[in-house]
């Protein structure tokens, strides 16, 4: 039924649709809450550029701007890091949206989410590039660069979350805060449950020492 | 085939068997050489100073110390004096350690008998003066040892009403003003005229601001004046040592600090630290320092541990070269407090061993010395030898890319530098070399843009005026 329904999905009219989404955002994210435009495929797309972008960060920076320890670069941990955090704040949203009676869709909470980290993935791609090219008194035009991104990828935050769920401002003020809360919730329960498995394995660990040094 | 086979295993085993040819530098030392790579990892490197003996009273012929506390190289004189705390003298050697005479006192109308002496500081002219904590006294005296006169209290209404002086460290400039350094005395170092009267606190080192300090800071501001004044008051951190070098500038260490602020500092003549460094990761106490040509030797008590830095004009002071520890062997220390240095060899008085230990350069620290050296006073070209010759030495050696960078940036070789900065790790330079590079690039790539831009635009202008005719004569056609 969903493999259906993603096969059917107009991928290309997807791409041409967060292109659109990004310069009018009220009139996108309306088209996708109401005409079901947008493309999952190509939200996916988004999601793995975000990942490849946060890792071109700490491999492709020139020189002169690059802080990182090539020693300490680990890819699986990046993807952890900005895929699992993707997740957990989508869960997030999601559940602030459901005790809120929200009509945000889950299809377009994903679409939502994705679409606020192009403005930013573009941002640092270009920065990233640039820094190929620039000495170190440019940096504040970086930073700048960088500032943009963030502004221009909160805007769509905000106006997709207000028109995805049909807020009124303070809705959308407490579903912001409420995000929030579920994030440090949901961090708060992985930590305790790796904590747990850690200590009975500990456990395990030191059965199976005491039954080895007792044989 | 079979018999290839068994041949070349045989010529590997010998290859195994013999021996590998270890270098004097590396052998037979108790501790392992190191400095910090670009990301602050501890990396080995081969030894800058090798252990060669140890002194103790004994060899002297005078008696083993006790607890000695100081030691002082009078460049002038030729002559090392160690302050034997514990058996209330001082002990004068020549630079081949032999005993030239033994004070116990300073002769005059009133003799001045050691008690608890702590610090010596010796003028070019042979002025002894002496810091005796036992009699509360600082002493001045002539190279033979005749009394001139004992420096007074001093009395200042600057200096606390229970202010107890217990002199431990003294140093005096060029022109007979007296520094001295007084136990449990934050304000800064005791400033006396020549004739010993006092003029002010020199130099009181910073508060460090920790986490802790901030909030009492906070709720003091908060509190009544009088609840605030029962709280803990902050003191800057005290001084454990001083040190005059060549060009008049005093170097005083502080033992003890939370998170390693201000353990150094280079005091100018107006009392002003002039030294930008924050200080290691590691909590150091540092005892003693010694400086020469802008490289500086710090001894840490707590570890045991030498430390070479060297002053850099734009990047501060950056920790180089480590060695030393706590143990018994030679080479290690039990209670490191005093150092000197003679001819870039260093001397270390350790008060629990009781023993002087003599540290003397290798190659590789004399080849790091000479292009310091070299590099302190700008003359980056003619420090390339040097350099490359202690990168040969030790490719970690970080401070030698720079010095490389350096050189070729004022050779004009940016791109070189590129490649020397880019392996010291040293962003900034870097950035200037880059800078240069690139505006190159875009001089000689110019003519070609330029010609290129020339082209586009004429051609355009052309190319849309043709097309602006053939449309006026389909035009006419029509």
């Amino acid at each position: 039924m969903l493999k259906d329904r993603l096969l059917q999905e107009p991928v290309g009219a997807g791409f041409k649709h967060i292109f659109y989404t990004m310069f009018h955002p009220v009139n996108g994210f309306d088209q996708i809450k109401w005409e079901k435009k947008g493309s999952v495929i190509a939200c996916c797309a988004i999601l793995l550029m975000f990942f490849l972008t946060n890792v071109f960060q700490q491999v492709l920076t020139g020189f002169i701007y690059n802080t990182f320890n090539p020693d300490k670069v680990s890819v699986p941990s990046i993807f952890l890091i900005t895929m699992g955090g993707f997740a957990i704040v989508y869960i997030a949203n999601w559940a602030a949206g459901s005790l809120q009676f929200s009509e945000g869709e889950n299809r377009d909470i994903f679409i939502t989410l994705c679409y606020t980290l192009v403005p930013c993935t573009v941002f640092k791609l270009v920065q990233i590039l640039l820094t190929n090219f620039a000495s170190a008194e440019l940096n504040a035009f970086l930073v700048a660069l960088m500032v943009i991104g963030y502004l221009w990828s909160g805007l769509i935050l905000v106006i997709g979350m207000f028109y995805i769920h049909q807020f009124t401002f303070g809705g959308l003020l407490l579903n912001l805060f409420l995000t929030v809360v579920g994030v440090a919730i949901i961090l708060f329960l992985l930590l305790l449950g790796y904590s747990l498995v850690q200590q009975i394995i500990t456990f395990i660990v030191t059965i199976y020492n005491e039954i080895v040094f007792r044989l | 085939m079979k018999k290839i086979k068994v041949i070349a295993i045989q010529l590997l085993c010998m290859i195994l068997l013999v021996p590998t040819f270890a270098r004097a530098e590396d052998s037979e030392v108790p501790y392992q050489t190191y400095t910090y790579d670009r990301w602050s990892n501890p990396t080995p490197t081969p030894n800058a100073y090798l252990p060669t003996r140890s002194i103790g009273g004994a060899q002297l012929g005078c008696g083993n110390f006790n607890g000695a506390q100081d030691l002082f190289y009078s460049e002038a004189r030729h002559e090392l004096y160690v302050v034997d705390s514990g058996n209330a003298r001082v002990l004068v050697l020549d630079e081949d350690f032999r005993l030239l005479r033994e004070i116990t006192g300073f002769n005059g109308d009133e003799a001045f008998v050691f008690s608890n002496p702590q610090g010596v500081f010796v003028q070019d002219d042979g002025r002894i003066y002496l810091c005796d904590m036992g009699r509360q006294q600082v002493a001045e005296a002539d190279a033979d040892g005749n009394l001139i006169r004992v420096l007074p209290t001093p009395s200042s209404p600057l200096l606390p009403e229970n202010f107890n002086y217990l002199p431990t460290k003294v140093v005096v400039d060029e022109n007979d003003r007296i520094y001295i350094l007084s136990r449990g005395v934050y304000q800064g170092l005791i400033n006396l005229e020549p004739d010993g009267t006092f003029i002010k606190f020199f130099g009181a080192n910073e508060v460090e601001m920790t986490l802790g300090r901030r909030v009492q800071k906070l709720w003091k501001s908060i509190l009544s004046d009088q609840a605030a004044a029962s709280m803990q008051s902050f003191n800057p951190i005290e001084y454990s040592n001083l040190f005059l070098n060549g060009e008049g500038y005093i170097f005083a260490t502080a033992a003890g600090s939370e998170n390693g602020a201000r353990v150094l500092t280079q005091l100018n003549p107006l009392g002003i630290n002039v030294l930008n460094w924050t200080g290691g990761s590691e909590t150091l106490l540092y005892s003693d320092v010694v400086e020469r040509d802008g490289i500086i030797v710090l001894l840490d008590t707590n570890g045991g541990y030498l430390i070479q830095t060297t002053v850099q004009r734009d990047a501060g002071l950056s920790m180089q070269i480590t060695f030393g520890g706590i143990g018994q062997q030679l080479g290690l220390f039990q209670k490191p407090v005093s150092l000197a240095e003679i001819d870039g060899n260093l001397y270390v008085l350790d008060a629990e061993k009781n023993t002087i230990t003599e540290f003397v350069l290798t190659d590789f620290g004399r080849e790091i010395h000479e292009a310091i050296a070299l590099y302190n006073q700008g003359l980056y070209i003619e420090s390339i030898v040097p350099w490359e010759k202690v990168i040969r030495h030790n490719s970690n050696y970080l401070p030698g890319y720079t010095g490389l960078g350096k050189a070729y940036y004022q050779m004009h070789d940016y791109k070189t530098a590129m490649y020397y900065f880019r392996l010291a790790g040293d962003r900034q330079n870097y950035s200037l070399a880059f800078k240069e590079h690139s505006l190159g690039v875009m001089r000689d790539a110019f003519p070609y843009i330029a010609t290129a831009l020339i082209v586009l635009v004429v051609g355009g202008l052309i190319l849309g005026r043709i097309l602006k005719k053939r449309k006026e004569v389909r035009h006419a056609e029509r």
